[in-house]
């Protein structure tokens, strides 16, 4: 009995198993090509009265082009100009190789001052709009709402954050050493530029607070080093509590206002966090070595500092709530300065190979090491919030410059040049 | 009272190679399943009967194994002629080139499925957004020119830009070249068939 009901299951089963088999053929394609994505911005209409500031789709092309990702091309080369999807005549993209196109038109709201832009990202091959948006702003901050479409269109076609919109701040001193020292952010195009605090003395570790309203940076101004918080719309600044010894490194959390920073108030420099209610400074790390540039994990449970620990400069992770220290970095004698990418899972930081520094990517997982850079005295690494552009310090001959470079180290790129020496970036968080 | 453990067994097993197979977790692979058994075509009997049947007179051996070659020709253009107007292959009646063709199959659609996975990737710029994990798939029609008649999304990745990159990559290719091949085979193989984009570290 038992016997023929498992020949039954038996047959059974093969009978599925052969009605499974004829399969259809499946083609797997694991890598694309790292090409730039033509795309062209047509000049958006302009149905005001006023003239424009600025040529909207200039900004635009020119954003997109900049890390070699897009190649935006110029509207000598364009065989049309349209205004609307309507007026789009395929061919003439297809001929260009075009594979996207931009196109839109502003109008007047009846609002003082304001005005909305309506644009399309049309995809040329399949001749249909992927994207249909308006953004709405101030007729004077036009420059800002270009950028705004810029992150739009970058997140639509590239699927992460544009950082079009969000800026840079840095210490600049002008002239070769009797100078005065200035903190200043500007757009990563290096338009825009604004002074936030100019002293005799110098300042340093400039960092952003997670909402982008605030910069925590330490100053020399009463003559010791000091951690101030400032607000840049209205300028406001606050001191934080003055410890004896070294006031440095202000690292805020990007989820909430917490702030950590290095102070020597028990002989040797430890990593603290910050209590702004009680204005106090609460201990972290505990060792007779040096920690010191800390950074806030992305889920802000965790945190990077370098240590000389254990003899030389190396990257260490804090776990605050299990109170755990664990070592990061173990090639090389030389590791510093570690920045936590956006996802959490790697980290960007100073790696000294055959005598140069230069700027390296490990995986928290893996401990693989990869290095970005190939010049020489590279520095203070910071990461674009999207995660994909790393900005740094560096020499070129003798004078501090800021260069940059894409996570996969396929473009470099580098800020257009302030005068007098520039240096510790900080890229700001995106604004909303 | 009745014991139905044995047959919960089995209907258990049963479910869960159902289960399985639905799940392709088998992972049954269609073409090496045809490549190890190539049948042998009815008519093939046929003809080697005939040959018995003619060659136990063993006078003048040599001239009836002659003979009999322009037989079996004649035979062949015979089967042939009938095949023809059956619409089916002439190829088919060489039996040596059966098995050949069927052996070299797989490795015909390898060949050809790589020249069509390498017209995709040359025109698939990869998004910011790609990562390993994401998947997307496609089933895509082609008509015996090569060209693509139509492409529909059956699995998204979840990543709007992926998915779009993908699809752009599929429509740039419009027209896959270098496809030509037997008509049994495209048929077979290459009227309908999946492209999966998957990133690979």
């Amino acid at each position: 009995m038992i016997k023929s009901l498992s020949n039954f299951v038996l047959i059974s089963f093969l009978t599925c198993i052969s009605f499974f088999i004829h399969t259809q053929l499946r083609i797997e394609v694991t890598q694309g090509i790292k090409d730039p994505i033509r795309i062209a911005v047509t000049p958006i209409a302009w149905n005001l009265e006023s003239p424009a500031s600025h040529y909207i789709h200039q900004i635009i092309s020119s954003d997109l082009s900049s890390f070699g990702e897009f190649d935006a091309i110029g509207t000598s080369e364009m065989l049309s100009l349209p205004q609307s999807e309507e007026d789009i005549y395929y061919r003439d993209w297809s001929i260009l190789k075009v594979d996207y196109l931009v196109v839109g038109s502003t109008a007047k709201l009846d609002q003082e001052n304001l005005l909305e832009i309506n644009y399309s990202i049309v995809d040329v091959v399949r001749r249909r709009a992927i994207h249909r948006a308006r953004v709405v702003g101030k007729i004077t901050d036009l420059e800002a709402l270009a950028h705004n479409m810029s992150d739009r269109i970058y997140r639509e076609i590239n699927g992460i954050s544009g950082i079009f919109s969000t800026r840079i701040a840095y210490i600049n001193r002008e002239g070769d050493s009797q100078g005065d020292y200035h903190l200043r952010f500007c757009d990563i195009n290096g338009d825009n530029d604004q002074i936030v605090l100019t002293s005799k003395e110098p300042i340093m570790s400039p960092d952003w607070s997670h909402d982008g309203k605030k910069l925590a940076y330490v100053s020399f101004e009463e003559g010791t080093s000091r951690i101030y918080i400032q607000d840049l719309k209205t300028g406001e600044r606050e001191a934080l509590k003055l410890e004896n010894g070294i006031n440095s490194s202000p690292a805020w959390s990007t989820k909430d206002d917490s702030l950590i920073a290095v102070l020597s108030k028990a002989g040797n420099p430890d990593v603290y966090k910050y209590d702004f209610k009680q204005k106090r400074w609460i201990q972290l790390t505990s060792h007779y070595g040096i920690d010191t540039e800390p950074d806030w994990s992305p889920k802000g449970d965790k945190f990077l500092f370098t240590s000389n620990r254990s003899g030389s400069p190396q990257i260490y992770e804090m776990n605050i709530s299990k109170n755990t220290i664990r070592r990061k970095t173990f090639i090389g004698d030389y590791n510093a300065r570690a920045r936590y990418t956006p996802d959490g899972k790697s980290f960007v930081f100073v790696h000294r190979v055959d005598g140069d520094f230069h700027i390296a990517i490990q995986n928290l997982k893996t401990s693989k090491i990869r290095i970005l850079t190939d010049t020489d005295l590279d520095e203070s690494p910071t990461i674009s919030p999207n995660g994909n552009l790393v900005l740094y310090a560096t020499k070129n001959g003798t004078k501090d410059v800021l260069s940059g470079i894409t996570i996969d180290g396929a473009t470099k790129f580098s800020l257009p040049t302030i005068s007098g020496e520039v240096r510790d970036p900080s890229w700001s968080p995106l604004f909303k | 009272m009745i014991n139905y453990y044995s047959g919960f067994f089995i209907s258990f097993i049963l479910h869960l190679g159902l289960i399985f197979s639905f799940s392709n977790y088998f992972s049954i692979d269609f073409l090496s399943y045809e490549k190890d058994i190539t049948s042998i075509p009815a008519y093939v009997i046929y003809e080697k009967e005939q040959v018995k049947t003619k060659s136990p007179k063993r006078v003048k051996e040599l001239n009836l194994v002659e003979a009999n070659k322009l037989k079996i020709v004649e035979d062949n253009k015979e089967i042939s002629s009938i095949l023809e107007r059956l619409d089916l292959k002439r190829d088919l009646i060489n039996p040596t080139t059966e098995t050949e063709t069927k052996n070299t199959d797989l490795e015909k659609v390898m060949y050809f499925s790589s020249v069509i996975r390498d017209q995709i990737m040359s025109n698939w710029r990869e998004p910011k957004s790609s990562k390993v994990g994401l998947k997307t798939e496609f089933i895509i029609s082609l008509v015996p020119t090569g060209e693509v008649i139509d492409v529909s999304l059956t699995k998204s990745s979840g990543d709007k830009a992926f998915d779009q990159s993908a699809l752009l990559a599929i429509n740039k290719v419009n027209r896959f070249y270098d496809l030509e091949m037997p008509r049994k085979l495209f048929d077979e193989n290459f009227r309908k068939f999946t492209v999966v984009f998957s990133p690979k570290e």
